[in-house]
């Protein structure tokens, strides 16, 4: 039998990448660190031209790139902004991105937009919403869209869909992909009751095309505590054990680091992203072992 | 009206209240250890603390002025008068200066309006395309025939202070002594040009042609022709659209 990792672009069997930071532009140039991909917010390089565009065209030359939109609001129940979804595709044609991904969120409310990834009550009706908001995003950039699961704070009287069913619903309607994020599963798996690994362990196999990882902040909310996703730090022990169960039952993927507060040196991030690598090779040789 | 567009409505309302509230959401978030309300706080804070700290990241002179403290206030106040309304957000800040114009707390520091206006031209310039520039020895006959204009790399701050020296204080170049508020009006001209952004004051006819072009007033008077060549020398014009 042939092996089931995806190879991505460069032909790496463990594909890892970090997000490009705006700091770290000269050190990627000039230091050319071993990774497949980067990935960028698609909002910050919607501009004419200046040295982010410059950058990012000189990096994208040598390096896979992951687009990673974060204002589409995916569940915003007035639809889509044309406006944006242009953009968006005009940026996907410019740049020919080998993965591109948004949220299960929302954040735009008539012509307010909300700078944060806002949550969704999970039923019937925002399974429709949503199942139309990224068949027309798709459609309208001729791409498949993976879609990420968000960190979560609260949850609604409404929602009557478990998250993970909700994303498997949504991908078998649309033939999107999905983004599973091990941190914001450990992080809102914490903060609302759920089971974390029974979590992953239902998400569907086939439909995961990357996984995030980052560093939570632990808060104490008058005596309880709540984890934040602040992307601020190294990821957590328990998130790693998390992402090695997952890649263990999924097998290899597009694996990114996110840092996006406290940024540290391009190193560090590069030395996550191995921590990535390592578990996606342990985890190969170990499937191998099992089919002897 | 869907069920859901009446949530994301009543929670858009919540984020941008400035007193917490519930309402248009009570019943419909669930509680457990932290209350529906210390939840919805999460987004608030959120929304507040990442928006303004990025919007303050466009104002490093300002923040240098009156503190990071008052800047910080004054956002606050900003992102819920005036939250953003795109998701671009390298271009939301641009009417914070015209925020400052009105903010009661900033009168006893006039001038820095007219900073934070020099800041945000330097920041969208940041990510503007170059445009061909009309060169010096064509600038005077281009406007004659009225297809000069000030180009699109530029952006101009008049000021009834000294804007550009207090600029240069901010920036270490200038020592605060060196300028007097009673020194006067001046006119600065930020451009964008071989990848750099730089501010130059603008004195004499030079100043006064660069207002009336940015003012769009026609014809230009006869006596400011003379300096069109000195505008175009500091790569300030380009030539109208549709003229080759």
């Amino acid at each position: 039998m042939t092996s089931p990792l995806p190879l991505s672009p460069s032909g790496s069997r463990t594909p890892v990448g970090v997000g490009l930071k705006s700091q770290h532009y000269q050190d990627v140039l000039q230091t050319s660190p071993a990774l497949t991909f980067f990935e960028v917010h698609a909002e910050n390089y919607m501009v004419p031209g200046g040295a982010h565009r410059r950058y990012l065209d000189a990096i994208s030359d040598k390096y896979a790139l992951s687009l990673h939109g974060v204002g589409m609001s995916l569940g915003s129940a007035e639809g889509l902004d044309e406006a944006h979804v242009r953009r968006f595709r005009a940026l996907v044609e410019d740049y020919r991105p080998w993965l591109i991904s948004e949220h299960l969120a929302w954040s735009r409310r008539g012509d307010t937009y909300l700078n944060d990834l806002l949550p969704l009550p999970l039923n019937a009706e925002s399974l429709e919403i949503v199942t139309r908001n990224v068949s027309h995003l798709q459609d309208a950039i001729g791409r498949r869209v993976l879609v990420e699961n968000p960190s979560a704070y609260l949850s609604f009287e409404t929602t009557d869909i478990p998250e993970v069913e909700f994303l498997s619903a949504l991908a078998d309607r649309t033939g999107c992909g999905l983004l599973l994020d091990v941190n914001n599963v450990f992080v809102s798996a914490t903060n609302m009751g759920w089971d974390a690994a029974a979590y992953l362990d239902a998400v569907p196999t086939a439909a995961v095309g990357e996984i995030h990882l980052a560093g939570h902040a632990l808060k104490d909310i008058d005596g309880v505590p709540l984890r934040i996703d602040d992307h601020g730090s190294r990821v957590a022990e328990d998130v790693w054990e998390l992402y090695r169960h997952t890649i263990a039952r999924l097998g290899a993927r597009p694996t990114l680091i996110e840092w996006d507060t406290n940024v540290p040196s391009l190193a560090t991030l590069v030395s996550e992203a191995g921590i990535a690598e390592g578990i996606m090779r342990q985890e190969a040789v170990a499937r191998e072992v099992d089919r002897v | 009206m869907s069920d859901l567009a009446r949530l994301q409505q009543a929670f858009t309302d919540a984020v941008l209240s400035p007193e917490e509230t519930l309402e248009g959401l009570a019943g419909m978030i669930e509680g457990g250890p932290l209350s529906p309300v210390q939840r919805l706080n999460v987004y608030r804070n959120n929304y507040r603390l990442g928006l303004t700290d990025g919007v303050a990241e466009i104002f490093p002179l300002v923040s240098a002025f009156v503190g990071s403290q008052f800047l910080k206030g004054a956002l606050r106040r900003y992102i819920l008068a005036e939250p953003p309304a795109e998701p671009m957000l390298h271009r939301y800040g641009a009417g914070f200066a015209a925020f400052l114009d009105d903010f009661e707390p900033a009168s006893g520091v006039p001038y820095i309006a007219d900073l934070a206006r020099i800041e945000w031209a330097v920041h969208e310039l940041q990510n503007a395309l170059e445009e061909p520039l009309l060169p010096p020895e064509d600038a005077e006959g281009a406007m004659r025939a009225g297809w000069a204009r000030l180009s699109s790399n530029m952006r101009l701050v008049v000021s009834a202070y000294p804007v550009v020296n207090l600029w240069m204080v901010g920036r270490g170049q200038l020592p605060p002594e060196a300028v007097r508020l009673e020194d006067g009006a001046q006119t600065a001209a930020v451009v964008l040009t071989g990848r750099q952004v730089r501010i130059l004051p603008l004195e004499g006819g030079l100043a006064k042609l660069a207002r009336c072009l940015h003012a769009g007033d026609q014809p230009v008077p006869e006596d400011l022709y003379a300096y069109a060549a000195g505008l175009a020398e500091r790569s300030l014009l380009s030539k109208r659209d549709g003229e080759s």
